[in-house]
């Protein structure tokens, strides 16, 4: 079975939907349950930011795969045993 | 409330996000570790077109969910909070991402206010829990890991008993 490397990639974009969603959420409660004041303000500008230089980092080395390079699996299973 | 005045709000000790902030940052030097040991034990794994790509997508997304950890713990900490009115006590606990518990006990209903430090840590670093025990139907509240627990409960019983007393309350954030 041969399938592209880039399956994966997509199953990253899925799992940074999730992510999003769930800062999105974060975010909601500090200011939906919180005053609005200094650290409020500031965490979130901490977390964006900090999340923009892993985001950064990450595209860095995910733009410099090939991502068409094909990916064999289980090719021989069934003859193996019979060799 | 109308003439409702917040006399004290309260958060958990710090140290208690501390703590998890230490986790967290462990966690955080982990994947360092395996690079660093990859590097010097098979540094050709760098130059492989499969496994390089997938060890990056590895390494993002466990510092995505990692930094998510951090800020929901953070979440968690700052709201979570104590407070007392010259009314009430309020109970605010964030559980989680999604569950949200708020409770509350009147002054008038309090009976007896203990405080509780068990510990190095705890001892160290000013925080414990305090039981407010009430003549309500749900008898008992519980408030762990408060900051300076002891003035905490010398403040309740003050404020309680001025208030059964009629008396005006004690000045804002003594």
């Amino acid at each position: 079975m041969v399938f592209p490397l880039s399956i994966f990639l997509y199953i990253y974009l899925v799992f940074l939907f999730i992510w999003f969603v769930f800062s999105l959420v974060g975010v909601y409660h500090i200011i939906k349950f919180s005053q609005i004041n200094l650290i409020s303000f500031f965490s979130i500008i901490i977390y964006a930011g900090g999340s923009l230089v892993i985001l950064n980092y990450s595209y860095y080395f995910i733009s410099q795969a090939d991502w068409s390079t094909p990916i064999t699996f289980l090719n021989n299973l069934f003859a193996i045993g019979f060799n | 409330m109308p003439g409702e005045n917040v006399i004290k709000i309260v958060r958990r000790g710090f140290f208690v996000f501390f703590k998890r902030l230490v986790f967290l940052l462990l966690l955080a030097v982990i994947p360092l570790a395996v690079a660093y040991a990859i590097i010097l034990g098979s540094p050709e794994i760098l130059y492989d077109p499969i496994i390089f790509p997938l060890l990056t997508l590895g390494a993002s997304g466990y510092y995505l969910f990692v930094w998510l950890f951090f800020f929901f713990n953070f979440i968690d900490y700052y709201l979570n909070v104590f407070a007392l009115t010259n009314e009430r006590i309020i109970d605010i606990k964030q559980e989680g991402f999604f569950a949200r518990t708020i409770s509350e006990q009147r002054l008038s209903r309090v009976q007896d206010v203990t405080s509780e430090v068990d510990g190095l840590f705890p001892t160290i670093f000013k925080y414990g829990n305090i039981l407010v025990q009430t003549a309500g139907e749900q008898e008992q509240v519980y408030f762990k890991d408060i900051a300076h627990p002891d003035e905490i409960r010398d403040l309740v019983i003050k404020v309680a008993e001025s208030r059964r007393h009629g008396q005006k309350e004690p000045d804002k954030d003594q």
